[in-house]
């Protein structure tokens, strides 16, 4: 995609300039600024940054949304668990919980437009969410750890094709949907 | 001027009610205290505590990651708490449930917090009721315009912000008119661009002093009163009837 | 109660390996309210209803629409219907007409969804850039049984040939990512609802040597 070779460009003339890692700090934010407001051309523009469409999420009052989708996701999860006791053996209901929660928040902070959860009899979690015209599939193996971390598979749709596929483990998993959609990673509790 | 009791269809997306307090208890052991307090009707969860570091951004500029507070939340089958620091944040658990389920459901949440004897007072009240207007031009809808010095330039879109003071309330008004959405199409799975309107309004009560939970309650309904004195004043007459007002 | 004859094997039938790009699987699943199987949030079928815990997730029974119509996902077989009928079988197996109640019943609380053969059949999954690369290809394969002709399964081949030459890990890794592709594969193009089929020509079914 032309956005992230750019970005490659531009990351790595940053380090090889190792003197400008404050600047880069800076302009990193701005560009993760502008590719989270889905803009689709250079980096540091100081002109016409009212972007010509918004994604949803960049207005919908997201922290008020992202708690709802939460709980919902949470709810959805104990009950599923409750009706479904014998699909993840013997593991705690604490640890399924925690696990479980470390990947719904991943997802929300990419605030997808939709979401669902549902468990299935291989002990995992198959979530469900749509964001910008993508449709999004990504398993979360809650039992069976693959190398000391949780495997994960995602499969990416636009339409009907069928734009990527990948096993690996749960960093690695998000990092690859990054290629695709900016999480609004700086996201940072409301307070007082 | 009579205020509608309902309206259907309502077009709210958050009804937010915010309270903020005082102890002298600190927020780490109160919240074991109001955990405790709540009964099994009311689930309690946190959002993980995620160091963030955003997986677009290389390694080596570790500066980056920012840590994000947990979040801790109490939720039965209609409302949301976020239990923040001196604060508590009610939404609904779902779409909008009514203003009078709504004000049962805060104030049984409420009385239990007052239970616990560890709220030294009530400072604060934030009542903010967000409307979304799908494919609707908010000028048919709310008694608003705009125009600067060309008055022959019509806006594509339109993004208004007024704060001000209302019977000794402090008011965030926010206006967005025909703001293009990019959102999931069902049918053909493919993102389309949709046009939506969007009415913010919130009304605050500041400096209170407030001791017992019956004068919170009075004091949050009056904020209520006014959300909608402020809603319905700047209504289309039109587009108020199509909203089948119930009196 | 007659059994549907129509759907059952026939002497005149042979194999349909003919082009079906504009028809349809139909799959049924246990529910009252069709309804309820749609995700709310995502207005997606919930993969609960793809397939059970008990069935193959890797090997999907399924029928073609047209001849089998909706009304036959009903016909459910006791014990002994079991027995006799829910074997594979040579499209032009002459099969007795099964009896009802003592070897099939009408089960009334179920629903059904659909699947474009063409969104599915020779649909790739490609695994490339994952830790273990591999490619799983979804087929859609005809596979009479004495109950119903009209049967044909959704598999999965990869890359990998016979998995049973692989270690245990890697059969586990490629059973995960097929049971993914197969619930992610169905959850997409899944509709609810009778979609208009075109009437399979009897070229395609009847043999005429």
């Amino acid at each position: 995609m032309a956005q992230e070779k750019h970005y490659e460009d531009f990351i790595s003339f940053m380090k090889n300039n190792s003197a400008k890692k404050t600047l880069a700090y800076g302009l990193d934010v701005e560009y993760s600024k502008q590719m989270r407001k889905g803009s689709s051309s250079t980096i540091l523009r100081n002109t016409g940054e009212t972007q010509s469409v918004i994604p949803k999420d960049s207005y919908s009052f997201s922290s008020f949304n992202s708690t709802r989708q939460f709980i919902q996701l949470e709810k959805s999860f104990r009950s599923q668990i409750d009706k479904n006791p014998g699909y993840f053996g013997d593991q705690s209901h604490y640890i399924l919980q925690e696990k479980m929660k470390t990947s719904a928040e991943l997802i929300l902070s990419y605030c997808p437009e939709n979401i669902s959860l549902q468990i299935t009899n291989e002990g995992s979690i198959f979530y469900t969410f749509t964001k910008k015209g993508y449709s999004i599939y990504i398993q979360h193996f809650l039992i069976d750890e693959y190398d000391d971390s949780d495997e994960a598979i995602l499969s990416i749709f636009r339409g009907d094709d069928n734009l990527l596929n990948y096993g690996g483990n749960l960093s690695s998993v998000f990092s690859e949907l990054s290629k695709f959609i900016v999480p609004n990673t700086y996201t940072v509790l409301e307070q007082v | 001027m009579e205020l509608p009791k309902k309206i259907s269809p309502d077009y709210i997306k958050e009804a937010v009610i915010e309270v903020r307090y005082t102890s002298q208890t600190s927020p780490e052991i109160l919240l074991g205290i109001f955990y405790q307090a709540f009964d099994d009707s009311w689930y309690y969860t946190n959002r993980p505590n995620q160091s963030v570091t955003p997986s677009s951004i290389p390694s080596f500029v570790q500066e980056l990651t920012i840590r994000v507070g947990t979040e801790s939340l109490l939720y039965n089958d209609k409302i949301n708490i976020s239990l923040l620091q001196n604060s508590f944040v009610f939404t609904c658990f779902s779409n909008y449930i009514g203003w009078e389920d709504y004000i049962k459901e805060i104030e049984k949440a409420l009385r239990i917090f007052e239970s616990t004897t560890r709220i030294k007072q009530w400072t604060r009240i934030g009542v903010r009721y967000i409307s979304e207007y799908p494919e609707l031009d908010l000028q048919s809808i709310i008694k608003f315009n705009f125009s600067f010095g060309l008055p022959e330039i019509k806006s594509n879109s339109t993004s208004f912000k007024s704060e001000f003071t209302y019977k000794n309330c402090k008011v965030i008004l926010n206006l967005k008119n025909h703001i293009p959405i990019l959102v999931q199409n069902s049918a053909t799975k493919n993102g389309e661009v949709v046009y939506y309107s969007i009415s913010d309004i919130d009304v605050i009560a500041d400096n209170l002093k407030i001791e017992n939970v019956d004068e919170l309650l009075i004091e949050i309904k009056e904020c209520h009163n006014k959300e909608k004195e402020l809603f319905f004043g700047i209504i289309q007459e039109n587009f108020l009837k199509s909203l089948n007002p119930q009196y | 109660m007659n059994y549907p004859i129509e759907i059952l094997p026939n002497p005149a039938y042979k194999l349909i390996e003919c082009e079906l790009s504009d028809h349809f699987l139909i799959r049924f699943f246990n529910c009252n309210k069709p309804e309820e199987a749609i995700d709310e949030n995502t207005g997606k079928l919930k993969i609960e209803h793809i397939c059970s815990p008990r069935e193959q997730i890797e090997d999907l029974s399924h029928s073609l629409l047209g001849v089998y119509k909706p009304e036959h996902i009903e016909i459910s077989f006791t014990d002994l219907g079991k027995q006799k009928f829910l074997h594979y079988c040579n499209p032009n197996e002459d099969v007795q007409t099964p009896i009802f109640e003592d070897e099939y019943f009408f089960a009334k609380s179920r629903s059904f969804w659909c699947a474009p053969i063409a969104k599915l059949n020779n649909r790739q999954f490609e695994y490339s850039k994952s830790e273990q690369p591999m490619t799983a290809t979804c087929m859609v394969v005809h596979t009479p049984m004495r109950w119903n002709y009209w049967h044909f399964s959704l598999r999965w081949k990869t890359n990998f040939g016979e998995l049973s030459q692989l270690d245990e890990r890697a059969r586990k890794n490629v059973a995960k990512r097929i049971g993914q592709a197969a619930r992610v594969a169905i959850t997409h193009f899944a509709i609810l609802g009778i979609p208009e089929t075109p009437i399979l020509s009897e070229e395609c079914y009847i043999d005429n040597n």
